[in-house]
């Protein structure tokens, strides 16, 4: 594999390892919450904030790994129904409209990320920050869905095939 | 547009995504970014989408699903749940059809730990399963019971599903997660009942085996040990609510931090286990907020567009009583949930029924337990509930899909009953607003 393979690889990795800390430091900054204002001690008042920025990191940065994974359900039924050729073509179609889907929002998103930098927009929440360093998450997040559909558009990776020629089920 | 035809481009054009096998998240995205288009003036529909979809999963009312799934995943993969059912195993003596009881008494328990009914079903029927069909249990009694307690997980508190119903339909998430403790106990009830009597019609559905004595002092060990621990999980997730020690959300964070420390205090605690417990938290929260992400647009576009008060406008027009209404718009929910996975059967619901269900003046935590309820009943229905295929992986060679729908349809009959009761005493789960 060449090294912008592996490069690569090792972002989709390394992002969902960041979105699973991110689990455990949400549950670890609740906790620390509670117990701060339940025995009288001053909280930092920023968790909430801190805790809502963390889900959008969580999905935006799991999902080209679960995608990766095969991790996305889907709906079996006509799909599983169609003969084998049929079934390719339809993935195809499939990982064609996703993977478009998945780029116009990354070019979007990184348009509104731009606006907002221009424009010195700020997200107001318990503490402000710059809309554009959270917005800027989209783009990346989205461009890399939209390699991952391409890749199973190229046949690298396949949502519905386990290997090159059985069809599998999808995870719960 | 007329609304009419809102409807059928938004609706259709999602269900007609699902049923091809676009993964549900991105169904709901492409058919977002087409009616972004459509109805909220081109371009500018798809900056909307965008900050849309910013706002929609940065949203604090979420984070109770991950801290829920983690629960039940530490529970599950540091064995705990493991030394739960031997304790209630040992505390059961010589009754009839003792392991299909022993399967509601420790899933009745696992669902008030744990946030999913997978991980509920799955855990029963590997532990579970091989010990009946040893002892010639028929499915009615053997796999019957795992599917019904399974489904238990989505009523009784921690429960994912209800966190995100709550902050979908916007109603106090707190209150739904308490609303469902009676209705989950109720068939939980319901289910040792039935037990009992099948077990009295047909004695041979249970062959009857010996049960080797368990001293007294061996069953008080197991009580104080593995069950009395699992009080202590259950008050921080419930007591610390209803004590106003802490949110819903913060509430789900002390129960996941309390299987942590309860699971290193009894030496479960490895690095594998909580590498798999974060792994499969980390799958599903992505998953099920993915598809969040695309919905709350969807739900947009579907008031905007005018097809939610269109749609609720023709339904209401034939001045059918609340009740009647009620019944449709439950086998609607029956039917969607036959064919789809719960989370995009709400996010399809809840756009129309909830502001329906307002106007018919019915309380939304009571209709929330309502919808809660077709979920359950959704994951065991023919052809496609979910639990029917995680049981059809851990069914004995031989067992055919027919006889595991057959083998649920007496568990699915109790869960109507129990709708039935809600809906005739509402006071049943209204009493706490």
């Amino acid at each position: 594999m060449s090294t912008i393979g592996r490069l690569y690889d090792g972002l989709i990795t390394g992002l969902a390892v960041v979105a699973g800390l991110l689990i455990w430091a949400m549950v670890i900054a609740m906790i620390t919450d509670v117990a701060a204002r339940n025995l009288g001690l001053p909280g930092t008042g920023h968790t909430y904030a801190l805790i809502e920025y963390s889900l959008l990191l969580i999905t935006i940065f799991g999902s080209p790994w679960l995608i990766r994974k095969k991790g996305h359900i889907y709906v079996e039924i006509v799909f599983q129904a169609l003969p084998e050729s049929a079934q390719r073509k339809l993935a195809t179609l499939i990982y064609f409209l996703c993977a478009f889907a998945c780029l116009l929002v990354a070019v979007y998103s990184f348009g509104e990320t731009l606006s907002a930098f221009q424009r010195g927009v700020m997200e107001t929440r318990s503490f402000d920050i710059p809309r554009w360093i959270p917005m800027s998450v989209f783009p990346l997040g989205f461009l890399l869905m939209s390699i991952e559909f391409l890749r199973c558009l190229f046949g690298l990776n396949s949502l519905y095939f386990s290997t090159h020629d059985k069809p599998s089920k999808s995870e719960p | 547009m007329h609304w009419v035809s809102a409807v059928f481009l938004m609706f259709g054009g999602v269900l007609g995504f699902m049923a091809l096998g676009v993964p549900v998240a991105f169904g709901f995205l492409l058919i977002d970014l087409v009616g972004v288009f459509l109805f909220m003036g081109g371009q500018a529909g798809l900056k909307q989408f965008v900050n849309n979809s910013f706002s929609s999963v940065s949203a604090y009312t979420l984070a109770p699903i991950p801290m829920f799934l983690l629960m039940g995943e530490l529970f599950f993969h540091t064995g705990l749940a493991v030394r739960v059912f031997d304790a209630v195993d040992k505390l059961l003596g010589r009754v009839p059809a003792r392991l299909s009881l022993t399967t509601v008494a420790g899933g009745t328990l696992f669902a008030a730990l744990s946030g999913s009914s997978m991980g509920n079903t799955a855990l029963l029927g590997s532990l579970m399963v091989p010990e009946m069909t040893r002892r010639g249990y028929k499915p009615v009694l053997s796999v019957g019971p795992i599917m019904g307690t399974g489904s238990l997980a989505i009523l009784i508190p921690p429960s994912a599903m209800a966190v995100l119903l709550g902050s979908i339909a916007l109603i106090d998430i707190g209150k739904l997660l308490l609303a469902g403790i009676i209705p989950g106990l109720m068939l939980s009830m319901l289910y040792v009942a039935l037990i009992l009597l099948i077990a009295k019609i047909d004695p041979k559905a249970a062959p009857g085996f010996e049960v080797t004595h368990v001293p007294l002092s061996v069953k008080l060990r197991a009580v104080v040990v593995d069950i009395l621990p699992m009080a202590f999980i259950i008050f921080l997730v419930i007591g610390s609510m209803l004590l106003g020690w802490a949110t819903p959300t913060e509430a789900a964070a002390l129960g996941a931090g309390g299987v942590l420390i309860l699971a290193a205090l009894m030496r479960c605690l490895s690095i594998d286990g909580l590498l798999k417990a974060t792994i499969g938290t980390l799958k599903v929260t992505v998953m099920a907020l993915f598809i969040v992400l695309g919905s709350i647009t969807f739900s947009q576009i579907v008031a905007f567009s005018g097809a939610s008060s269109g749609l609720i406008g023709w339904a209401t027009s034939f001045e059918l009583s609340p009740l009647a209404m009620l019944l449709t718009m439950f086998l609607i929910l029956l039917v969607l949930g036959c064919f789809m996975e719960q989370i995009a059967m709400m996010m399809l619901a809840v756009p129309i029924f909830f502001p329906l269900a307002a106007t018919l003046g019915f309380d939304p935590i009571w209709f929330g337990v309502i919808v809660m309820m077709a979920m359950e009943i959704g994951y065991t229905t023919p052809p496609f509930g979910l639990l029917l295929f995680i049981m059809r992986g851990l069914a004995p060679a031989g067992m055919q899909m027919v006889d595991i729908y057959l083998a649920a349809a007496p568990y699915l009959a109790c869960a109507l009953i129990v709708v039935a009761l809600l809906v005739a005493f509402p006071s049943l789960v209204t009493f706490l607003n």
